[in-house]
């Protein structure tokens, strides 16, 4: 289980500096304390196996020993970023049935003012425990699930990936012998904990003995901080997006600092453009880069080492499965292609698959494949190719799905908010690769323009940050398909016109 | 320059390069970053215009809220910075 890694720390370098959060250091000790002491808290308020515990909080010390409580007590942890706003995080709450939440003091206020009822049972560093009084919920429990990652779904809700010990350890275990992680490492937590990039940030780390440095979601929106963090902190290996890479590489200055302990530049998520990944080399010529590929449903499955000798690929492959994993091509047909360069869905199997969606067995259905041989396939939605040395290559989706900054949209999730807009009869979302680009098409009764500020607030209250659209545009009329739905195409090419 | 020419330019860069809604109504007290209309990619933006523009140098810790949330905010920020 998860904690067994903190447990192996623990044992040999109990003194070692664990976690680092702004002037703060907790060792593998101080943490396990905390753990310990959380679980008691949480088992007297009457924890049980399989019980879900919710963590709506910025990144903190506190978070980090609750799962590690968690993992200890066989109950689940969901944890929900402080981008998300309130109503999200009381859906998520609602949804899961959670029994406890964790909460520092903004969201605290944020959640509270949804009216949730919950009972306050221990305080410290400005975070509040809660208790919930809950129902009973079955879920399955084999393989013992460790957490649940919520990512935007596609029937317009926010949709609960389970994830068990055994996936997420089989690809902790492999990233750790993969990049050589070791005892002197500094790794950075760049990435939200709903975001599965962290799973290799807080358990590579503890398995390997190696340090942490956790960065808030305001620091790391901070381009010019970070490149003085990663320098100043002796920062030895990186996770992150390729946004926040070029990001870095744009704004940051890079050129003010030192980072001759930099070794590993990781980076999933979403495509690294050449342009960008050229500007970040001008600066960090000499890394060890590495392109990661997985949906939140496999964890990382295909990796691509990045030769710089020899930098002539148009988009870097996602490249082969990891040891865990299996590939499987699948055409519109259901034939398996095993010919290079041709276009397929991507389907993985292996056991860093998830176990389900929460509470939804049909989705979990339509998103699982067996081949012949009775392997268990995970349908991604991606499609690719195999070009002739046996790399995959990313080409796109089979749906609607978006990838804006590393983060997964689905547009429905927006759309059916903005139809809640009061005065909004329809909405449409479309996405511009080029300009990185969320738009909102919308129709209105009356014709009205409604104010940007408005809007934006109004999103800001009920979408995570990063779904919040660019832009907004009236329309008198939606363009139409001839079947009569939106023509998503048609405003695809109006986006850039505007 | 003067207070109001540096809103001026602002408000033209935000207009045309961040917020590209010519309609949009931004007023020197507006919420930028509270309110959502920029986000942090487009905030990095802005700052960078501002040093090219007026010759200034950021420090990391003043690439915040505090001194970017609104036109009026970020004018008073560049003249202290002159």
């Amino acid at each position: 289980m998860l904690h067994s890694y903190l447990e192996k720390s623990l044992k040999t370098k109990p003194e070692k500096i664990y976690l680092r959060t702004g002037n703060r250091t907790y060792t593998f000790q101080n943490i396990y304390d905390k753990a310990r002491e959380y679980q008691a808290i949480l088992l007297k308020w009457g924890l049980k196996k399989g019980d879900r515990v919710l963590i709506y909080s910025s990144k903190n010390s506190v978070s980090v020993a609750l799962m590690i409580a968690c993992s200890m007590s066989e109950a689940i942890y969901v944890p929900v970023s402080s981008l998300n706003p309130a109503v999200r995080a009381k859906y998520i709450t609602e949804e899961t049935d959670s029994k406890f939440i964790l909460c520092d003091e903004p969201c605290k206020i944020n959640l509270l003012g949804t009216g949730l009822k919950v009972e306050l049972i221990h305080e410290e560093e400005n975070t509040s425990f809660f208790y919930r009084p809950t129902g009973k919920l079955t879920v399955t429990d084999h393989p013992l699930p460790a957490f649940i990652l919520f990512t935007s779904g596609s029937t317009g809700t926010a949709k609960g990936v389970v994830i068990s010990h055994n996936a997420a350890m089989v690809f902790v275990d492999w990233a750790a012998m993969e990049f050589k992680i070791e005892e002197r490492d500094v790794l950075a937590s760049i990435a939200p904990f709903n975001f599965d990039l962290s799973v290799f940030d807080i358990y590579v780390s503890a398995r390997q003995s190696s340090s942490l440095v956790l960065y808030t979601e305001d620091e790391t929106k901070n381009a010019m901080l970070m490149a003085q963090n990663i320098s100043n902190d002796k920062i030895t290996t990186i996770y992150a997006t390729p946004t926040f890479y070029s990001t870095l590489a744009l704004y940051g200055k890079l050129h003010k600092h030192e980072y001759s302990l930099l070794k590993n530049i990781l980076f999933a998520g979403e495509v690294f453009h050449m342009e960008s990944f050229n500007t970040l080399l001008e600066h960090w010529p000499d890394k060890n880069y590495v392109n990661l590929y997985g949906p939140t449903e496999t964890n990382v499955c295909t990796f691509f080492n990045v030769d710089l000798q020899n930098m002539n690929y148009p988009v870097f492959p996602i490249g082969k499965a990891c040891d865990y994993a299996a590939s499987l091509l699948l055409d519109d047909a259901g034939n398996e292609i095993v010919h290079p360069n041709t276009n397929a869905e991507l389907l993985i199997s292996g056991k860093s698959l998830f176990n389900e969606y929460w509470a939804d067995q049909s989705k979990t259905e339509q998103t699982i494949y067996f081949d012949k041989n009775g392997n268990r396939f995970y349908r991604t939605g991606d499609i690719v190719y195999k070009n002739n040395e046996g790399n995959l290559i990313y080409v796109g989706r089979n749906d609607r799905m978006i990838k804006k900054n590393g983060f997964r949209i689905e547009p429905l999730e927006i759309e059916k908010v903005m139809m809640n807009y009061p005065g909004i009869s329809a909405a449409a979302i479309t996405f511009s690769k080029e300009q990185n680009l969320l738009c909102c098409f919308y129709e209105s009764p009356d014709r009205m323009e409604f104010d940007l500020s408005e809007l934006k607030r109004f999103c800001q209250n009920h979408l995570a940050s990063y779904m919040i659209p660019d832009k907004f545009v009236l329309l008198h009329t939606m363009p139409k398909t001839s079947s009569g739905k939106i023509d998503l195409q048609a405003l695809n090419k109006q986006i850039d016109g505007y | 320059m003067s207070p109001e020419e540096i809103k001026k330019d602002i408000r033209e860069y935000l207009i045309s390069s961040i917020i590209k809604n010519e309609s949009a109504k931004i007023e020197n007290n507006t919420r930028l970053i509270s309110d959502g209309f920029i986000d942090s990619i487009s905030t990095l933006k802005i700052v960078d215009h501002l040093e090219k523009k007026y010759g200034i140098d950021f420090q990391p810790h003043e690439v915040d809220k505090e001194n970017l949330d609104s036109i009026d905010l970020i004018a008073q920020f560049v003249l202290s910075k002159k």
